[in-house]
């Protein structure tokens, strides 16, 4: 029989401050969904930083760092220098106009340039996607997205998915009123796309070659997504979502533009669990990588209800050590007949269950190739 | 050019014909305040794709020429309140059930409605932005849909609109309204055909129905920004 050939589209993070828990967390399931998918289906990850360089939020801090900030050797700034920037370009009273902005998106159109600041943190990602055992989709890779814009409004408005008012001096809107859902602009009225352009522009050309779309997505962009999904469901693509909420510290989800990778940014968390019992041996790396998974993915769930609670993440670590001890000692499964039973009807594998599968004592689970294969 | 008391009358002149009291310094604010008193106040609503002047105004004088007369009353007395939306007819038709669709599908209205009717297409549509006005094509005239009564020949009209110093959703909003009460008070008709033409400036040329506001440049002053004449447009 033909594997299934499986879009995987996780929203991507944009380089303009540190990685934090919520990054992580998301970047842990998408990692165990694509690693897990692949062992039963054909996978492409389209993870393309260059098609949302074009968002706002990235050309404006490139903007901000220039007028501001003018020639800066980034090659040795940290990452939470580049989040204080980042913050007080957030804290700017006014956007600049997009006419400011263009040169940037006419480079990253033409080139994939990309700022010296956001080679920075993506150089320093790739460091930390090694150590908390993430695939690298090739951040520093240039992709240029697939479909020029105007092409794309052109192939939206063929399917009456899209209303273009730019020439009464409003926007352009995604249109899925048909489906009880309302009209969102993806391209402002003077010319600035946003990021829901840049998801479609990247995706769209993709679509054809593959049998369902899975998009990975921030609890907080829902209703965006669910729009994604019934504008690729009505070009014929059968479509599902992930939702992956954020991490609340002491009951708050915060963002960036707020501070909230202070003392909180991914690494300095992991550096941080190591050492919380200070008698021990630091921790294995590989007892690190996957007590990250056992706390993220099985531990936090979805949601975004739970706080973030550093002493389960260091006895997530701890489980993390016993199971691979003890996994060398248990009898192995077939690990892609698991993960078929695993993923049941649905095209994925879902990174909750089969993360929460390791903690069951009572079911077949092929724990070493698991934990070789799909969670380390 | 209208004299500010002449704009004054008018204004009075359109309190008195929905019901109200008309005092002697009535401007644009004693009319909201009017039309906020009254409750419940109906309020139709336009989905607009493109704006195409001529079939906007077509559609405005064919839904408000097939309004049962007591609803014609009550939006009266809503000065003919209409919230002008931006969105694909097309998209909608499945969901909400247009009064009337222009054959362009460029607009489609829904007759007055009572309060809280239609949250379902508000939650869809944004308002049409209020940015500034584009230039506007002049197209051929429209005749009013609906069935034309035998006792008088059908007549020609035009629908001027004044554009400067006007955005997007005022120049909807005063056509609309031009149009609207120009039907209720029985000068336009079905049958009859109507042309719309835009000027910097309304000035006086004999017009039946004139939409007066506060002007835009100075709220203590009244302008008038739209008006319905007899006549074909003069322009070949």
């Amino acid at each position: 029989m033909r594997r299934a050939r499986v879009l995987v589209a996780p929203v991507t993070v944009t380089p303009t401050k540190p990685l934090t828990l919520s990054h992580l967390k998301a970047l842990l399931w998408q990692d165990v969904l694509v690693r897990a998918t692949a062992q039963v289906a054909d996978v492409t990850v389209r993870y393309s930083q260059t098609s949302f360089h074009l968002t706002a939020q990235t050309l404006g801090f490139w903007e901000y760092l220039d007028r501001v900030h003018g020639d800066t050797d980034y090659d040795a700034v940290s990452e939470d220098d580049i989040g204080e920037r980042y913050m007080c370009y957030q804290a700017e009273p006014r956007r600049v106009t997009y006419a400011r902005l263009r040169p940037y998106a006419e480079a990253v159109e033409s080139t994939g340039w990309t700022h010296p600041v956001s080679d920075r943190l993506l150089r320093l990602w790739v460091g930390q996607y090694a150590r908390f055992g993430l695939h690298d989709p090739g951040l520093l890779r240039v992709r240029l997205p697939g479909m020029p814009l105007e092409q794309l409004v052109d192939l939206l408005s063929g399917y009456g998915l899209c209303l273009d008012t730019r020439r009464h001096g409003g926007p352009v809107y995604l249109d899925a009123t048909a489906r009880g859902l309302p009209l969102r602009p993806i391209i402002a009225a003077d010319g600035q796309p946003n990021y829901l352009a840049c998801a479609l522009r990247d995706l769209l050309p993709l679509v054809d070659s593959h049998d369902t779309v899975v998009l990975g997505h921030d609890l907080e962009l829902q209703a965006d997504y669910q729009l994604l999904t019934a504008v690729l469901e009505r070009l014929g693509v059968g479509t599902h979502r992930i939702g992956v909420g954020r991490v609340p510290v002491d009951g708050v989800v915060r963002s960036a533009r707020h501070g909230d990778w202070r003392g909180r940014t991914a690494s300095a968390v992991v550096d941080a669990c190591a050492v919380v019992d200070a008698c021990a041996d630091a921790p294995d790396p590989a007892a690190v990588r996957l007590g990250l998974r056992l706390y993220f993915i099985a531990t936090l769930g979805a949601g975004q209800q739970q706080s973030f609670r550093p002493e389960l993440l260091s006895h997530a670590v701890r489980r993390a050590g016993s199971l691979l001890a003890d996994a060398r000692r248990v009898e192995e499964h077939d690990l892609q007949e698991f993960l078929c039973g695993q993923r049941g009807r649905r095209p994925y594998v879902d990174p909750y269950r089969l993360t929460s599968s390791l903690l069951s004592r009572h079911r077949a689970v092929p724990v070493c190739d698991l934990i070789e294969r799909v969670l380390s | 050019m209208y004299a500010q008391d002449e704009l004054s009358a008018i204004v009075r002149r359109r309190l008195r014909d929905a019901g109200f009291a008309a005092p002697e310094d009535a401007q644009p604010a004693t009319v909201a305040a009017a039309a906020r008193s009254q409750e419940p106040a109906l309020s139709a609503y336009a989905v607009v794709r493109n704006l195409d002047p001529t079939g906007l105004a077509g559609a405005v004088a064919a839904l408000a020429a097939g309004l049962p007369a007591d609803t014609r009353l009550r939006w009266r007395r809503a000065f003919t309140r209409t919230v002008f939306l931006t969105g694909n007819p097309a998209n909608l038709a499945g969901r909400f059930a247009f009064d009337h669709v222009a054959d362009d599908g460029s607009v489609a209205l829904i007759g007055p409605q009572e309060p809280d009717a239609m949250l379902g297409l508000r939650r869809l549509l944004p308002l049409v932005a209020d940015g500034p006005l584009p230039s506007l094509p002049a197209g051929g005239p429209v005749t009013v849909a609906g069935r034309a009564r035998a006792d008088r020949p059908a007549r020609d009209w035009r629908a001027t609109v004044a554009t400067a110093g006007v955005g997007t959703a005022g120049y909807l909003v005063h056509l609309g309204h031009v149009v609207a009460e120009a039907v209720l008070d029985g000068d336009l008709r079905p049958g009859d055909r109507l042309s719309v033409r835009h000027v910097p400036r309304v000035l006086h040329d004999g017009a039946v129905t004139v939409r007066v506001h506060a002007d835009g440049y100075d709220p203590n002053r009244l302008r008038a920004y739209a008006a319905l004449t007899p006549g074909a447009s003069t322009v070949e």
